[in-house]
């Protein structure tokens, strides 16, 4: 019996629907490897395994969740074939995660690390969960097991490098990102691409931004129209105030497929450049989007940006208020603690805001929130101290700038 | 004696399931360590001492399998590796005294092209020597009448150490306590320890009595305080260097799935499938010098640490018993940034590599997806492995492949060997077995109230073959672990229990045996207690029927027997 016929039909669709997005060799090559192993045995769950995980990775690359359908099919038809099959389960770890899903990943995470406590990628998904729900200790553990149990290990600099920059350690995190670089394949261009925008990014929150556009242009560099680095590219323009230079990048994106935060950060560039006309447009379009993002991981949070900048902030509350009972990642704490602010909620915004920096977090642009909550809250030598911690996370930021500008008013 | 058990039941059970190669006690048995041999610890023994009944002796052996010809860099101890071995005396299966090694490596010639060269009384430059070149890089082109080749190493310093291009010093330092209270007290001085080269071959190092001689320079004493003693100041000896590897077995046949030699040993029995039962004669069994099937490990070196301590600076005053095991750890990358001040590596900067107690756990008891996991936890937290101990893997192994009448799981009568209890420690001596305070763990217990056994009377097969002072009251270096597991796990030492539901008699359960009963070489009865290094140029891997190269076995030091072997084989001078 051949289950090929459940999964290829599916896949071979795709291509055509995304020709505008890249397409690495490398990844190609993976995905056309795993179409192979099935087609020579349709019944060995192993090719579909990695067909799954080949489509996983497309996923990462487009940012597009049509992948996820055909990749969940494939591990469907793996566990079918051999049921409790590890690498499809795992992969299944992975997609969740891309999902935002994160209680679903560990809950399938923990138990496959209970059946096989040796596989190191595990940890490093387990991290992620725990990052991204606030567990900020426990990611720190799980991160460190992984690179105790390999030193020389690609993946587990990459979540270590993320740990870092949660607990403080920006500088540190440039390090471990710039280790994983030198060990991620010469070949595998998508995979140099991420880690080259994950630098970016950092790089922007720390307001370093002609370091962020470096690395943002040698991820395009390495794969033209990257759509990370695109979006990335937009962001660092963004932040460093320069809101016309976002638009072509998000522009190219958006040729590609429909993305959420890439329509959100339209809208955000053209409101910040002045083109009131299009600003409409991409407003309608972002939140028609918002639906079909459901489980996008970044979702919730921009959302509640989105109303909170739009005088909804009552909204953005709303939005995230269920989310926080499990906790949340510091960016979407600062969201909400900055719809909780706008929306009169201002003991509460301090307390969020607080749990955004609890780990050490040295971002000037959460430091510069804070100072605008405790300010809010009357407390004006917190305030201080906030500001002034945002001038030393980088004095040279947009926001290090603004915060020179509130304490003169001071008188500080 | 009916509580032997478990650690040996230990000893090959997953053989059908394990991939080649990791029988060996320990040799490359965890993915972590098939990939970092220089942290890969083959053996851990420990016995109270031959020479001294007021000493117990530590022997660590790590990097398997060392072709005792591959030049030109040999074997040196990794300097990136702490190698330590650590001592319960508290039964809490928590560390309360260690000691720790940690190495340098020195280049004394670089531009010699090996680690050791010499010859005769040295060799210069001829008369019709090539003229001078700028030379290669660290070393100028010697002219007529300069030295060239140093005279045969004899010393690990001065005159005769002028060939000793790579030396390795070592450090030594007791650690009392664990995590961030623990004391440490170096117990090098300024003079530094070093480590033992291999016996790369006659010329370089002269006759095996002069090798003999030179690793004998390589055996320090220290003196000891009596603060750390707890009495009188007494001394300790340590000894680090390539050595023989005394781990004895037919890996061969063992990883044939269990594919044991009966042409060579047959004492009869076979499976209701017609398979031979791998069972001693009785004359076999009862010959511990001779060997009856191809020994793997001979002719192979291994890197070894030998400490000897008094006894009353390990255990607890009126507490004989105490629980050990040997660790290696690297200095590991720390997610964590330490503090620009933070001193100079700590404790907590290094990640466990591998672990070793009693013999094959983890080749053998341990799944395959959870041998990284063990390697890197601490015996404290070994209940997490509990289940694998209960219904081992080899028991069911010896049920299908041979037949055999196994007990049935779950088989409480293997958990002893991971608590303190009788016989080892003394009925009362400790608290009760598997509660935080004497927990399940892997640890080499040993009572060193019991005297070691004199050479006339010592048995291969230890505490089984009722020499009280043997595996697992301890580990000697001549106990032959592998027979003792496959008996103890086919049940040998399991009274009261029961097979397929029926009563067990642990008498019927044959002489079940590898054919292996000896080393290869004779080992010290004096310390270090291992043999020195095979010769390099010398090197065979001597099966059973065949002799060693030299026509004359390594001189043995002590009371030991002379080598047994027969056959003619020689190799060319």
């Amino acid at each position: 019996m051949s289950f090929a016929s459940f999964v290829l039909p599916a896949f071979l669709l795709l291509p055509s629907a995304f020709a505008a997005a890249p397409q690495s060799l490398f990844l190609t090559q993976l995905i056309a490897g795993a179409e192979a192993k099935i087609k020579l045995a349709p019944d060995n769950p192993d090719g579909y395994s990695d067909l799954a995980f080949g489509l996983a990775r497309r996923s990462r690359e487009t940012e597009d969740p049509l992948f996820w359908k055909p990749a969940e099919e494939a591990i469907s038809t793996a566990l079918r074939l051999k049921p409790g099959h590890f690498e499809a389960r795992k992969t299944r770890v992975l997609i969740r995660l891309q999902q935002g899903r994160y209680a679903d990943a560990e809950e399938e995470g923990k138990a496959l690390n209970k059946q096989t406590p040796d596989d190191n990628p595990l940890y490093g998904y387990l991290s992620e969960a725990a990052l991204a729900q606030g567990r900020y200790a426990e990611a720190e553990a799980l991160t460190q097991r992984m690179l105790d149990l390999r030193q020389v290990n690609g993946p587990g600099l990459q979540k270590a490098a993320a740990v870092r920059e949660a607990i403080g350690f920006p500088d540190g995190a440039i390090d471990f990102w710039n280790s994983a670089l030198h060990l991620a394949s010469n070949s595998d261009f998508e995979e140099r691409a991420y880690i080259l925008t994950e630098l970016a990014g950092l790089a922007r929150r720390l307001a370093r931004f002609t370091e962020a556009e470096r690395y943002a242009a040698n991820a395009l560099a390495l794969e033209a129209d990257y759509p990370a680095a695109l979006v990335e590219q937009a962001r660092i323009a963004l932040d460093e105030g320069k809101p016309e230079a976002a638009l072509a990048p998000l522009t190219a994106r958006l040729k590609q497929s429909d993305s959420f935060a890439a329509q959100y950060f339209m809208t955000v560039a053209l409101e910040a450049a002045g083109k009131s006309a299009e600003v409409e447009a991409s407003s309608r379009k972002f939140l028609q989007l918002q639906a079909r993002a459901v489980g996008l991981k970044s979702r919730n949070e921009l959302l509640a940006r989105y109303f909170t900048g739009h005088g909804q902030a009552v909204k953005a509350v709303g939005l995230l208020q269920a989310e926080a009972a499990n906790g949340f990642d510091r960016q979407t704490g600062d969201a909400y603690a900055m719809a909780l602010l706008e929306s009169g909620n201002t003991a509460q915004a301090a307390r969020e805001i607080a749990k955004a920096l609890e780990p050490g977090v040295r971002d000037p642009r959460l430091f510069l929130h804070a100072a605008h909550i405790a300010r809010a809250n009357k407390d004006t030598a917190q305030a201080q101290v906030f500001l002034k911690k945002c001038i030393e996370a980088n004095a040279s930021s947009s926001y290090a700038e603004t915060a020179i500008r509130e304490l003169q008013s001071t008188g500080k | 004696m009916k509580d032997v058990r478990a650690v040996l039941s230990l000893l090959m059970a997953t053989t059908m399931v394990v991939p080649s190669g990791m029988f060996a006690s320990s040799h490359r048995e965890a993915p972590i360590t098939a990939l970092d041999r220089a942290a890969d610890i083959t053996d851990y023994y420990s016995f109270v001492s031959y020479e001294d009944p007021s000493k117990v002796v530590f022997i660590m052996s790590v990097d398997p399998l060392l072709e005792p010809s591959n030049g030109p860099n040999y074997f040196p101890f990794d300097p990136g590796i702490r190698y330590r071995i650590n001592i319960d005396n508290t039964f809490d299966a928590i560390e309360d005294v260690s000691f720790e090694l940690a190495f340098t490596t020195t280049y004394n010639a670089p531009g010699i092209f090996t680690a050791y060269v010499g010859a005769g009384a040295g060799f210069n430059a001829p008369a019709n020597a090539p003229l001078t070149s700028p030379g290669a890089p660290g070393q100028a082109s010697p002219t007529a009448g300069q030295p060239v080749i140093p005279p045969m190493i004899t010393s690990l310093t001065g005159a005769g150490a002028a060939g000793l291009n790579l030396q390795q010093n070592y450090t030594v330092t007791m650690i009392a306590g664990t995590g961030a209270t623990a004391t440490r007290t170096p117990l090098t001085g300024a003079a530094p320890f070093i480590a033992v080269p291999t016996y790369v071959g006659s010329r370089t190092m002269g006759s095996p009595a002069q090798y003999q001689a030179l690793a004998r320079q390589g055996i320090y004493t220290i003196n000891i305080p009596g603060a750390l003693t707890g009495q009188i100041p007494q001394t300790m000896r340590v000894f680090a260097g390539t050595t023989d590897d005394p781990f004895y077995i037919d890996l061969g046949a063992a990883f044939d799935s269990l594919n044991f030699r009966p042409g060579a040993f047959f004492g009869g029995g076979t499976s209701a499938a017609g398979v031979p039962l791998p069972v001693l004669l009785a004359s076999q069994d009862a010959n511990d010098s001779q060997n009856f099937a191809p020994d793997s490990v001979s002719g192979f070196n291994v890197n070894t640490i030998v400490i000897e301590v008094p006894i009353s600076m390990v255990t607890k005053s009126g507490q004989p018993v105490i629980g050990s095991w040997a660790t290696t750890s690297r200095l590991r990358t720390q997610v964590r940034p330490p503090a620009a001040d933070a001193p100079a590596p700590a404790a907590g900067d290094f990640a466990q590599i591998q672990r070793m107690a009693n013999p094959l756990i983890n080749e053998l008891i341990i799944g395959t997806g959870s041998k990284d996991a063990w390697s890197t936890s601490v015996p404290s937290a070994d209940i997490q492995f509990a289940s694998f101990a209960l219904d081992p893997l080899l028991a069911r192994v010896l049920n299908t492949v041979f037949g055999l009448s196994v007990p049935d799981p779950p088989r409480t009568d293997l958990l002893p060997l991971v608590a303190y209890g009788p016989p080892i420690a003394a009925k009362g001596a400790a608290p009760a077995a598997l509660t935080p305070a004497n927990p399940f763990a892997d640890l080499l217990r040993l009572n060193t109230s019991i005297p070691a056994t004199p050479f006339a009377s010592r048995k291969r097969l230890g505490f089984v073959a009722g020499d009280f002072a043997g595996f697992p009251n301890g580990r000697r270096i001549t106990d032959d672990v592998t027979d003792i597991a496959l008996r103890v796990v086919a049940g040998a030492l399991c009274s009261g229990c029961t097979s397929a539901g029926l009563p067990f008699n642990a008498a019927l359960v044959p002489a079940l045996g590898d054919g292996v009963n000896t080393n290869d070489v004779v080992t010290q009865e004096v310390f270090p207690y291992v043999a020195f290094a095979h010769s390099g140029r010398q090197r065979r891997h001597v099966d059973f029927g065949e002799r060693p190269c030299s026509s004359a076995p390594i001189p043995s030091v002590g009371p030991g027997p002379a080598f047994v072997s027969v056959g003619s084989a020689t190799c060319p001078e």
